[in-house]
């Protein structure tokens, strides 16, 4: 399964050959990992950066609409999550309990943006970064209808807009959101419902110039 | 993106294909080099119990995966016989080697010579090399090590494994080491070993185990990880402690407790049999996890009640569920109620065995276990489920193979919607809006459902 400098696996060739590729680290599961980590395991910490840290970037960047502090975020929740890895009581559950960190981290930004807003300390407008948020493959249709959609997520509660995102940019299952938003499942159902109703009141169709509801 | 065309919201779904990807490997790498110098800068006592000095391995890790190289390069194994010397002992090693077993056990032939065997679930990694030979440690499961390799030549220097806080060490011998929550269990085969266990009083005690000989204790592992001790895995306790006279280790069991750490378990069944109440009655007083799965063993043996048994570990399943004994036990009811073809039973232990078992020896193998039995159940939209779920946990699990295998099974009975075909198999993306929408509404169907244009 798991391969080592120097070591070569006995069932191929009882000293291995030299030429044989190592197996990999990469093919142990997170909580394999997480346990190797556990007991210092430099390699299997590095592992567990590399495979979520995508993830993580993504979460961040959806969650926000912006790519403007994502690395901040993904870097304060690795130091976060590596930080207090011995009390994770599910190791298998690594990536959702990072994902959490982040979106903590990301609506205490999101929040913390809206103070200084409302105190006059911020931008008073802050324009959608389609660019950050739409593929190059995405068509000006596409582009536009999600330019949109983060516009009318500025306008709802963070913790509606989180709970929407999660669901329909993210694609999460219900669990799943509950769990990444640290909420019970009635709530994030809230949640998703009272963003949906404000979505579909306001969201305009770019082609007909006409509201959806 | 696409819209709705059925029901009252009208709202655009919006595909993952539309959507930048903000985690390329460019910005990866970025994160990472701000991400180690904190790291480093917190220190070694950081929650993983990280070593400090190793953050450059790291470091230097995650550059070549970012690069797509392979982190340590590949040595050729050298020759047996070219001295003996162990390659983890060259000036440069770096601890981080690790053995582990997937699903299946796994046999590593060692530097110097000597064999490893890893059973499945398991993880060992190489701490170092002393002046006392190639030192290994159990990170979890069941290992075999021997100093003789396959070809019949026995290295030079000695093997160490340390178990938590306990070493096991042998010149000429081969021991069998299991680690089962903060007990080890260690059986010597062939030849002889010497053990060093923690204890309370005399702070380390040393001994030699013979051939055939076994013993289980306590390795204190929690407390190595969180409070690093002096003899802390990361600094195991130097052998030269052996000026001390070695206390005899193996102990004869006086009870049938002992008898279960010996692994007598006829014997402790002879006990509790001439016990008021016998079998039964010590799995209906049992007051422990550990006291309930010694019953259990001892009833499960030769000549025992199964009955008692299933009651022992069905009390350990629901009254001690947060012990690390409760996978275990769940599993056992699994395996003796598929004996006993009660098909139902066991699937309901197998689901409490996946639930139970988050630091288990092997989460990944239950649930691959659970797909497996649930396919035989023949509920289909149970194995899509947790087929899902655990490509979404385990994306390079070793049953991803067999998981398909299912899915293309399914997906061949299942009739299409229009009854001509069979449907395709499931694409394991979303959940399609088979769930009720928010505040009871329909909901728009998840991102990579539906094609977008």
């Amino acid at each position: 399964m798991s391969g080592a400098r120097g070591v070569a696996p006995a069932k191929r060739g009882l000293a291995g050959e030299p030429g044989d590729p190592p197996a990999d680290i990469g093919t142990l599961g997170d909580e394999m990992l997480v346990a190797l980590a556990l007991q210092g395991h430099d390699r299997a910490t590095g592992l567990l950066y590399r495979r979520h840290a995508p993830f993580a970037l993504n979460l961040a960047a959806h969650i926000a609409g912006s790519t403007q502090d994502i690395e901040d975020v993904v870097h304060d929740a690795y130091l976060q999550a590596l930080d207090g890895l011995s009390t994770l009581r599910s190791p298998r559950a690594f990536r959702t309990w990072l994902g959490s960190i982040v979106v903590h981290l990301v609506r205490t930004r999101l929040r913390r943006g809206r103070l200084l807003r409302l105190l006059g300390l911020g931008r008073t407008d802050t324009p959608v970064d389609v660019q950050a948020i739409a593929s190059d493959s995405a068509s000006p249709q596409a582009c536009a209808e999600l330019a949109q959609i983060y516009a009318l997520l500025q306008t709802v509660s963070v913790q509606d807009r989180i709970a929407w995102t999660l669901r329909y940019v993210e694609g999460h299952d219900l669990p799943a959101a509950a769990e990444l938003a640290g909420c019970s499942l009635a709530t994030v159902k809230r949640r998703i419902g009272r963003a949906q109703r404000h979505l579909e009141r306001h969201f305009v169709t770019p082609s007909r110039g006409e509201t959806r509801s | 993106m696409s819209y709705h065309a059925p029901g009252p919201i009208k709202m655009p779904i919006i595909v993952p294909e539309d959507l930048r990807d903000h985690g390329d490997e460019a910005r990866v790498a970025r994160v990472w080099a701000r991400l180690e110098p904190s790291l480093a800068a917190a220190g070694p006592h950081r929650g993983a119990g990280r070593r400090a000095a190793g953050w450059p391995v790291l470091c230097a890790a995650a550059a070549a995966l970012v690069l797509g190289v392979g982190i340590g390069r590949w040595s050729a194994p050298r020759a047996e016989g070219s001295g003996g010397a162990s390659l983890l002992a060259e000036p440069e090693p770096g601890p981080g080697a690790v053995f582990a077993a997937g699903t299946q056990e796994m046999s590593y032939a060692l530097p110097g010579g000597g064999i490893l065997t890893v059973a499945p679930g398991s993880i060992v990694d190489a701490v170092g090399s002393g002046g006392d030979g190639l030192v290994l440690r159990l990170v979890r499961g069941e290992v075999s090590l021997s100093t003789a390799s396959a070809g019949g030549e026995r290295r030079a220097t000695r093997l160490a494994l340390l178990v938590g806080q306990a070493r096991v060490s042998t010149a000429a011998g081969s021991v069998r080491v299991r680690l089962d929550g903060d007990a080890a269990l260690f059986r010597v085969t062939d030849g002889s070993a010497e053990l060093s266990v923690p204890d309370a009083e005399l702070g380390v005690r040393h001994g030699v185990l013979g051939a055939n000989e076994q013993l289980t204790v306590p390795v204190a592992l929690r407390a190595s990880r969180l409070e690093p001790s002096p003899h802390s895995p990361d600094r195991p306790p130097p052998l030269a402690h052996r000026a001390a006279p070695p206390v005899p280790l193996v102990e004869q069991a006086g009870d049938w407790r002992g008898r279960c750490q010996a692994f007598d378990y006829a014997g402790a069944q002879q006990i509790l049999k001439g016990q008021p109440g016998g079998l039964a009655g010590a799995a209906a007083a049992a007051g422990n996890a550990g006291d309930l799965m010694c019953i259990a063993d001892a009833a499960r043996a030769r000549g025992g009640d199964a009955a008692a048994a299933m009651q022992a570990l069905g009390r350990v399943v629901t009254e001690f569920p947060d012990s690390q004994l409760a996978f275990l036990a769940a599993q056992s009811l699994a395996q003796m109620h598929a004996k006993a073809g009660r098909a139902d039973e066991e699937l309901r232990y197998l689901r409490r065995y996946w639930d139970l078992s988050p630091t288990g020896d092997s989460a990944q193998d239950a649930l691959c276990t659970l797909i497996a039995a649930e396919d035989r159940a023949g509920n289909a939209n149970e194995v899509q489920r947790l087929a899902q779920q655990y490509r979404a946990q385990y994306p390079d699990g070793p049953c991803l193979e067999q998981i398909d295998r299912l899915l293309a099974e399914i997906a061949a009975k299942a009739p299409a919607p229009d009854g001509s075909a069979p449907a395709g198999p499931p694409t394991g993306q979303g959940d399609g809006g088979t769930e009720p929408g928010p505040e009871g509404q329909p909901a728009p169907p998840a991102p990579g459902g539906a094609p977008a244009r």
